[in-house]
């Protein structure tokens, strides 16, 4: 079946009247808990899936799909206005989203967000359409050796996260990767710096330790001097974009999706590295570095564009060969169970209405959430108007909530309020917390990788060298490191350390 | 150095430590951590905002309580009513008449 | 201000009394919880997920799944066996149930006394597979090469005290070889990997394994129950070929914490048998490659002697290989 009538029975599922309204309380219901500090489309999925009982398959597929990619939108709405970022991705579109929102500019932050969202999804979807099962392929050839030279190579680039001091940004990231040893040994299931708790086994729960050092710091912050200025964010002054935004949006846009859509595919954690890469990216190719992290729109731009794309390309390794890439992905593969499909290899030749329908809709889907969003623009920005002091119990106790809901693990709560307090320090110190979490997401997987190579090399480094894709990472990995010690660059980066002043 | 480091702080002179902060907003959500499971989700809720809501000294008592049961409410309509959320809503410890 | 509080006060006082009241009537009155001990969308949560909506039919009050995972089902598993012995909260778990005492040296709970069985509920079979290219042809040529080759062969599992992991500890003891062990986070990782020739080997369950095999995409050698599985009806066990006595599934179980009354333990086992005997759960699970125990296993006395024996088998292989989770 040629690609043009594979879409075409697609579509004529997708557009079932049935469907579409599925599709559509899919976006809604994603984009609302993706509002919902701490609560994700992991859990929302998890709880939404008895529900799905009672459909048929395409249809509750098609809904579950459409809460994922619309709690993607939803997620970057809290991390904009109220710095509370729900996951990895939206942790990114905070550094600058919060910024732009504190100016006034919260509208404008907002409909970038959706705007590159839409763009991305769209060219994401159809990636996924046209080169899925090559793509799935070829992302097999990358092994744990590949993983780790990726990480490193991401590792690397991202010191420019911070927009400080690179001492600072280094130790941040070194704490980060300390951090995210906690918990069990996956090797050897020796417990590391759990202090004997069997609820810290399973390691920091990523979203208690972005909540506490965004949302809950940024509340501290607040309530330091309440009574002598406005705390929060300004009114806002325009909702949408200018002509001089539109221009600056453009390229990260269309970067951060070309970026999203390849890390996407690689099951083994490419898509938490998109948006971090995106805006690694956006602060070397800007004419103005020294914007990032004070409201740079291109910040906002890049990372979501490329945080969608990856949310859609994701989809790739599940449909094509039934592995999941992530949490998420795995529930989608409980879910086709539950229906009586096993994801696998065949879904595509057995299923060719659900597999394009689910495709179909995806476009579908991000055409209603563009429609729901941009308008939405006007209502969240008027949440604002909301008095600090009623917005932020709402902040903490939403955060506690949605965070145990995730595992009904207390330890994860303790974990916010520690974690407030390390954030609220960091903040006073003038050190960064993106590098920090970047650290703590990437730490992991960098031992991983790195220990699941050796094992298999059987000691022998040289596999990092010997298998071409690693060898080529970590090359890019050595020039990076070039660029960044050679003396122009570096008197560039001393100016901006002397502005900062 | 010194000026670098206050930088996002304030603009000009270092803020004073929001000590009342640090202890109600932290406190609180140890406070949620300990309780949830003994107290419920109503009671514990109610409890967490209040006190958080009066770690700001714009809120009065009677403010914050307002803030305590609206947002009570708001939060079982999301999570209980809406997402099925599975925690019970007054825990063992208030059951006297109970098991 | 005070008659808030006050109207607060009768408002909780109400619904303790309520609570009070509906834990008198008969069983089951209000919706009955089914930990499972991982997390949402792996094969444990999908069989729990098929066996509770049957089960909701039968006893006629819903019956909610909720995952509590970590430290390799022992969080769940500690949960529920603290939980209060009403009935209303319950356990599905797999083997770990009886590999967790051997594998944990501190565990807050004990899989005998604090928990009251219901019933078995499956028994997965595993398979023995392989990357798509590695050489053997058969299982008695994989058992050869295996012997050849042993630490140069590297044999996937989904990490400490999984059932691939289990596999081939016992396998590796059958076969008194040892291969190299690579850990991965869970099955899902580890089958990618396999899938692209990075490993050579694994044992998985045929929920995870069946569709790949189907396809083609993975090599398998053998099933590791003593009978032949329906599924997959080609491939010979490993019992036939050369490794006798190999009996290894992923055997799941129903427990309510110690103390529940036994006529409560009663109905939840006929709504149990109820429940596997449904036809539609019988397809699901024979999607999965797998099939619902007899009626006369989904019993109390079934799953104590299954899980008493297991205890005692785990309990040797595991201290033999020196695997430790803490």
């Amino acid at each position: 079946m040629d690609l043009f009538s594979s879409l075409s029975l697609g579509f004529s599922v997708a557009l079932d009247p049935f469907n579409v309204l599925y599709c559509f309380l899919g976006v809604l219901l994603g984009t609302l808990v993706g509002v919902l500090p701490g609560i994700g489309p992991t859990a929302t999925i998890a709880m939404l899936l008895p529900i799905t009982f009672s459909l048929n398959a395409e249809t509750a597929l098609i809904m579950l799909a459409g809460i994922y990619y619309g709690a993607q939108y939803g997620g970057s709405t809290t991390a904009i206005l109220i710095n509370l970022p729900g996951e990895s991705s939206s942790a990114v579109t905070a550094i600058d989203g919060y910024q732009m929102a504190r100016k006034g500019r919260a509208g404008a932050a907002l409909a970038t967000a959706a705007i590159g969202s839409f763009f991305a999804g769209s060219v994401a979807t159809f990636i996924l359409a046209a080169f899925a099962p090559p793509l799935a392929r070829a992302a097999l050839n990358f092994g744990a050796p590949e993983y780790f030279s990726l990480i490193v190579l991401g590792l690397l680039v991202s010191i420019a996260l911070a927009h400080g001091s690179i001492l600072k940004a280094l130790a941040m990231i070194v704490l980060g990767l300390l951090l995210g040893m906690v918990g069990q040994d996956i090797y050897t299931g020796t417990p590391r710096f759990t202090f004997g708790v069997r609820e810290m086994f399973g390691g920091l729960n990523f979203v208690a330790v972005a909540v506490g050092v965004f949302g809950i710091a940024e509340i501290l912050r607040n309530l330091e001097n309440e009574t002598e200025r406005e705390v929060g964010v300004k009114k806002v002054t325009n909702l949408f974009l200018t002509r001089e935004d539109i221009r600056r949006i453009i390229g990260p846009i269309l970067r951060g999706t070309g970026l999203g859509s390849i890390l996407g595919i690689l099951p083994g954690g490419g898509h938490i590295l998109s948006s971090f890469a995106s805006y690694s990216a956006e602060k070397r190719l800007s004419k103005h570095p020294e914007e990032f992290g004070k409201g740079a729109i291109e910040g906002v731009a890049g990372p979501e564009s490329a945080n969608n794309a990856a949310a859609q390309t994701s989809f790739i390794p599940l449909m094509t060969l039934g592995i999941p890439a992530h949490p998420v992905m795995a529930l989608m593969i409980g879910a086709f169970i539950l229906q009586g499909i096993t994801p696998g290899p065949n879904v595509i030749n057995e299923q060719p209405a659900l597999f394009w329908g689910i495709i179909a809709s995806m476009w579908i889907g991000n055409l209603l959430l563009v429609i729901l969003n941009l308008p939405l623009v006007g209502l969240w920005v008027k949440m604002l108007s909301i008095p600090y002091r009623v917005l932020f119990p709402a902040i903490v106790l939403f955060a506690c909530i949605g965070t145990f809901s995730i595992n009904q693990n207390i330890y994860d709560i303790y974990a916010i309020a520690f974690f407030g307090l390390v954030g609220y320090l960091l903040i006073r110190f003038g050190c960064e917390p993106a590098p920090l979490l970047l650290g703590f997401v990437l730490g992991p997987l960098l031992e991983e990788h790195l220990r699941r190579a050796m094992i298999i090399s059987r000691g022998d480094p040289m596999i990092f060298i010997e298998r071409p894709i690693s060898a080529t990472l970590l090359g890019l990995a050595v020039a990076a490191v070039l660029i960044a010690v050679l003396p122009s660059i570096r008197r560039k980066r001393k100016e901006v350390f002397v502005e900062d002043d | 150095m010194a000026a670098q480091g206050l930088r996002k702080g304030a603009d000009d002179a270092a803020p004073p430590w929001p000590w009342r902060g640090f202890v109600l907003v932290l406190g609180t959500i140890l406070f949620f951590a300990a309780t949830v499971r003994g107290l419920g989700f109503l009671p514990t809720v109610t409890i967490a905002t209040f006190a958080v809501a009066m770690s700001s000294t714009r809120n009065s008592v009677l403010s914050s309580l307002v803030i305590a049961i609206g947002l009570c409410v708001l939060c079982y309509l999301i999570f209980v009513v809406g997402l099925g959320m599975i925690i019970p809503l007054v825990g063992p410890w208030l059951q006297f008449g109970g098991a | 201000m005070k008659s808030i509080v006050t109207k607060l006060a009768a408002g909780l006082v109400a619904v303790s009394a309520l609570t009070g009241i509906a834990l008198a009537q008969e069983y089951p009155s209000q919706p009955v919880t089914i930990v499972v001990p991982f997390a949402a969308g792996g094969p444990t949560d999908t069989v729990t997920r098929l066996v509770a909506a049957a089960m909701s039919e039968d006893l006629g009050q819903q019956v909610v799944v909720q995952n509590v995972g970590g430290a390799g089902g022992t969080l769940g598993a500690g949960q529920v066996a603290a939980a209060a012995n009403d009935g209303y909260t319950l356990l599905l778990h797999h083997i770990g149930m009886s590999t967790a005492p051997a594998l944990y040296a501190s565990l807050p709970f004990d899989p005998v006394t604090d928990f009251a069985p219901i019933g078995l509920v499956t028994e997965v079979p595993m398979t023995v597979v392989a990357r798509k290219d590695l050489e053997p042809a058969d299982i008695g040529a994989l058992i050869t090469f295996i012997k050849e080759n042993g630490e140069n062969i590297t044999y996937g599992n989904a990490g400490i005290g999984a059932a691939s992991q289990l596999c081939g500890l016992l396998l590796q003891d059958a076969l008194e070889v040892k291969m190299t062990e690579v850990p991965y986070q869970g099955t899902g990782p580890a089958m990618t990997d396999l899938l692209g020739g990075q490993i050579d080997m694994m044992c998985d369950q045929t929920t995870n394994t069946t569709s790949q095999i189907q396809a083609g995409e993975i090599k398998a050698y053998a099933v590791t129950t003593p009978e032949r599985v329906a599924i997959l009806p080609d491939l010979p066990t490993l019992a036939e070929s050369g490794v006798p006595d190999f009996n290894l599934s992923v055997w799941h179980g129903l427990y309510a914490p110690a103390g529940t009354d036994p006529a409560i333990i009663e109905r939840l086992t006929a709504s149990l048998q109820a429940a596997l005997a449904d036809e539609s759960v019988a397809n699901s699970f024979a999607e999965l490659g797998t099939a619902p125990v007899a009626a006369d296993q989904a019993t109390p006395e079934a799953l104590a002697a299954q899980l008493e024996s297991q205890i005692g088998l785990w309990g040797e292989v595991i201290s033999a290989a020196g695997v430790s989770a803490q």
